[in-house]
């Protein structure tokens, strides 16, 4: 027994000084290259999703054996041209740079779909679609007339809620995560307006020049210019909000936050870019901006789209969506034509755009499949 | 060697080593965990690295294990099969016993010893044996299968001198229930005595070590008086719960009688825990299953073995050393300690692959049960008061070789080490990278593929949970039910429970003992809720 006990001992002893390096080595991308030249050399990876999934890889001219999402491994630094293919959706082509010991993350490209006529869900003409993004609550106005629509409910029709607004509102503001809240000014005097109750809650601020939602929490700009953040019993903070400049500057729904609060995006003439706070030395808030794309025409609306991924953003009578780097980069593709207003809002959760097309009827197009799982944040949002 | 295995009454240099020595677990086991928690937050491809490196090691120790598993129960059960009374007429008749076991094996070889030296082992029939039962509140419910048991040993019952040792501060009722089944017992074991333990005795602690001294004590006055030499007689310092089968005494009389040197030697079967196996719940049955295929592995290594929990050992020996230390809760373990310093090493446990079965800790809810493993564990754990004592010993034990001494002090610092970590490493810092990864540690290659490696690992990993099952169903008593198959496949199932069995039962009792003797924060002995 002594003498076996020592064998396997030493045979154990002997694999582990071999296997574990080679696991280590193996974990930190080292690959043993074919070749006498090569030799052991630092390899790199691209970890690779799409949406839809399953779709056929091609890396080169060659085929990948397997789908997405998919990890191709042992890649010896340099550029790599991918290209990916899905039954009934454009062909996507992107290009990855790999980096020893790095992984080239390309996460949720997303593949058009090849048929993409968006599909009416109520007749027109509406003459504006007003959204949150991330919201689920939609206003769809014709005139004077304001009707609430549920973008995750598309089979109901949009509710008339005209007799909730005394006037035609200079301004409207809401919290993405309330559908039943609403906020109108009419010139300096701000209501609250509760979609489910049904009842108006006038002057709910002090006079103000302008409205927005940040965080749950109604911001003015008052009529001397300073911002206050306004409770709901109408009193307000005595620190000044902490909320990005961009917010009245581009208006609140110009401005679009990603799903954790973290980054907005905003539109300025032609250009789509992003604001997002960063903490100074001394403790304050600075605000960093970085232009993500300078289009030919002016930009009309943009959002956030499949996770920070994507931008969607309309134009000119189009609509256009904008890979991030992680989404692969690249020039922006026209997903449709849409109506020269450039409503649109995009629902995560539906992966549908909701939009007013070029004859100013309510339509949806969707991009994306629907999510199988609620996101986290979007779980702590209904809980809240 | 003479050294006084304990920690009291030291003073000087002594008492500063072994403070600094209580400090080394803890503060080992605390530096890795709080470096590896530091490493995954900070450094996390560092730490990916060393959990990798961690992984492979764990996964060989485990192959390792289970190959020494399998070898162990195939003995255990060759041995089950062993006519042990037959075995020992045949130590007195010289004619060979037919039988192909493992004892088989290992008895030619003693013999070819003996005969090299012309002698012939102990006479069987001039052995004698001590059995010490240490009571503190245990019932006669929980002590009576016990006795039944001796009382069913096919050996002669003249030669047992059984000793309840009760302990004076037990309360009243129990003592009067053991009073009771002492005279309902005393026709089937004429030998069968009752000795009240004082309490407060000067330099002793409440622990089952003091009482069992006591009782030995009074056993040795008795062998005395019969004019029974020590070094003809084992002593077997039981639990109360513990009941072993009819041939436990022919299978200890034979190990001690073949064994050469015999008078420096403990004999350590499998202890298991079927008492009430199939009525505890079903997270304390894989616990104490793994337990027992955890002391099977260990019968495979004599080299390193250690006493534990029930078991036998000579009665010179124990006479010599001064009996169990007084003071030290980890009473099976330190006894063996004391004696492999005291005789500079030429001390060893020999394995028995027989059983004594014991009982699960169940108390009346779940919730007490749970407390009552975690007590208990906690107790194992701190099997580390030796750890001081021990290296304390190896420093000045010059003639104990010391590759021995640092074999045996290495092996105690790796199980105890082992004991607090390897269950947050497996089930935390694996995953705490990726976890608490942040950009730059993610859009790295070791992101992506330190998974996939521990992946391959756990998976390689389950051939071992397989086979551990696989025992631990041959091991186990038939279910007291008529759906036995059904309680099987439970028990099966109950295995997924081991990840965070290690982490509850195992890792954390173990840290919490380590910390306690780190911080100088003594325990007294626990005695476990045991019910059927």
């Amino acid at each position: 027994m002594k003498a076996l006990r020592r064998f396997f001992f030493y045979l154990f002893l002997a694999v582990y000084l071999v296997a574990a390096p080679v696991a280590i080595l193996y974990a930190l991308g080292f690959i043993w290259a074919p070749g006498s030249e090569r030799g052991l050399v630092k390899s790199g990876l691209i970890a690779l999703t799409s949406t839809p999934d399953d779709a056929t890889i091609f890396l080169g001219p060659s085929r990948y054996t397997r789908r997405t999402p998919a990890l191709i491994r042992d890649l010896l630094p340099g550029e790599y041209a991918l290209r990916l293919s899905h039954p009934d959706h454009d062909d996507l082509a992107v290009s990855a740079h790999v980096e020893p010991e790095r992984a080239t993350v390309l996460d949720r490209l997303i593949l058009l779909p090849a048929a993409r006529a968006p599909r009416t869900l109520a007749d027109g003409p509406w003459s504006d679609l007003l959204a949150v993004p991330g919201g689920r609550l939609l206003l769809l106005r014709r005139g004077d007339a304001v009707f609430a629509f549920d973008a995750r409910d598309p089979e109901e029709p949009p509710r008339d809620i005209s007799r909730l607004f005394t006037a035609r509102p200079d301004e409207l503001a809401w919290d993405r995560r309330d559908r039943d809240i609403l906020f109108a000014r009419y010139d300096t005097r701000v209501h609250r307006i509760d979609l489910d109750a049904g009842a108006i809650y006038p002057d709910v601020a002090p006079p103000a020049r302008r409205i927005a939602v940040y965080r749950k929490k109604l911001v003015i700009e008052d009529e001397t210019g300073r911002l206050l953040r306004v409770g709901r019993d109408g009193t307000s903070d005595k620190e000044p909000p902490r909320v990005p400049p961009a917010l009245f500057a581009h208006g609140a729904r110009a401005l679009a936050p990603n799903a954790d609060e973290t980054r907005w995006l905003y539109v300025d003439g032609a250009i789509v870019g992003c604001v997002e706070p960063m903490e100074t030395d001394d403790g304050d808030l600075a605000w960093t901006n970085r232009v993500l794309y300078a289009h030919t025409a002016p930009v009309t609306r943009a959002e956030w789209a499949h996770d920070d991924s994507h931008v969607l953003f309309s134009s000119d009578g189009a609509l256009w969506l904008l890979a991030l780097e992680r989404g692969g980069g690249g020039p922006p593709r026209f997903v449709c034509s849409i109506g020269r207003s450039g409503a649109f809002h995009f629902d995560e959760r539906s992966g549908r755009v909701l939009l007013l097309d070029p004859e100013r009827r309510f339509a949806a197009l969707t991009l994306a499949p629907p999510r199988s799982l609620i996101p986290l944040h979007e779980l702590r949002e209904d809980a809240r | 060697m003479n050294i006084a295995y304990s920690r009291n009454n030291l003073e000087g240099r002594d008492a500063r080593l072994q403070r600094a020595l209580e400090i080394v677990p803890g503060a080992c086991s605390w530096s890795v965990l709080i470096g590896m928690a530091a490493l995954g937050l900070f450094a996390p491809q560092l730490a990916a690295a060393i959990v990798i490196a961690f992984n492979v090691y764990w996964l060989l120790r485990l192959a390792h294990s289970t190959i020494f598993l399998v070898l162990s129960y195939a003995l255990l059960r060759a041995e089950r099969k062993v006519d042990w009374d037959a075995r020992l007429a045949s130590l007195k008749s010289g004619v060979d016993p037919d039988e192909n076991a493992w004892s088989r094996w290992l008895f030619d070889a003693r013999r070819r010893w003996w005969r090299a030296r012309g002698e012939r082992p102990l006479d069987p029939t001039d052995v004698h044996h001590v059995v010490i039962i240490p009571i503190a509140k245990e019932g006669a419910e929980v002590v009576e299968p016990g006795l039944r048991s001796l009382a069913a040993q096919a050996f002669d019952r003249a030669r047992f001198l059984v000793v309840l040792a009760v302990e004076a501060r037990a309360p009243e009722e129990v003592r009067r229930e053991i009073e009771a089944l002492l005279e309902r017992m005393r026709p089937e074991l004429p030998d069968l005595h009752l000795v009240v333990h004082p309490d407060n005795l000067p330099g002793e602690a409440r622990v089952k070590g003091a009482n069992a001294t006591f009782a030995a004590r009074y056993a040795a006055n008795l062998l005395r008086e019969r004019g029974i030499p020590f070094h003809r007689v084992t002593a077997s310092c039981f639990d109360a719960d513990t009941v072993v089968p009819p041939n436990y005494f022919a299978c200890l009389t034979y190990h001690f009688c073949i064994e050469p040197n015999r008078s420096r030697a403990s004999f350590q079967p499998i202890p298991v825990y079927h008492n009430n196996i199939w009525s505890a719940p079903g997270f304390a049955r894989v616990l104490e299953v793994g337990s027992s295929l955890f002391q099977l592995i260990e019968a495979t290594n004599p080299d390193t073995l250690v006493t534990f929990s029930s078991h036998s050992m000579s009665f010179q020996a124990l006479h010599e050393v001064g009996y169990w230390p007084v003071d030290m809760i980890s009473d099976d373990s330190a006894i063996f300690w004391k004696s492999y310093l005291h005789f500079d090493g030429d001390y060893r446990v020999v394995p028995m692959f027989t059983t004594v079965s014991m009982d699960v800790v169940a108390d009346r809810d779940w919730a007490l049960t749970l407390r009552g493993l975690y007590k208990q564990k906690r107790r194992w754990a701190w099997g580390v008061e030796n750890f001081p004592l021990i290296l304390r010993g190896f420093l000045r034990a010059r003639r104990i070789p010391l590759r021995d001494r640092f074999a045996h002090g290495l092996k105690m610092f790796e199980a105890h080490l082992a004991w607090t970590t390897w269950g947050f490493m497996l089930t935390i810092f694996n995953w705490l990278p990726a976890l608490a990864a942040g950009r730059e540690f993610s859009h790295t290659v070791m992101y992506y593929t330190a998974p996939r490696i521990s992946g391959l690992i756990f998976n390689l990993a389950g051939v071992a949970l397989v086979t551990t099952i696989v025992l631990s169903q041959l091991l186990l008593p038939r279910p007291p039910t008529r759906r036995p198959l059904l309680l099987r496949l439970r028990h099966a199932l109950e295995w997924l429970l081991v990840p965070v069995i290690t982490l509850i039962f195992s890792a954390i009792p173990a840290l919490d003992a380590q910390t306690r003797l780190m911080l100088g924060k003594r325990m007294e002995f626990w005695v476990a809720g045991k019910g059927r």
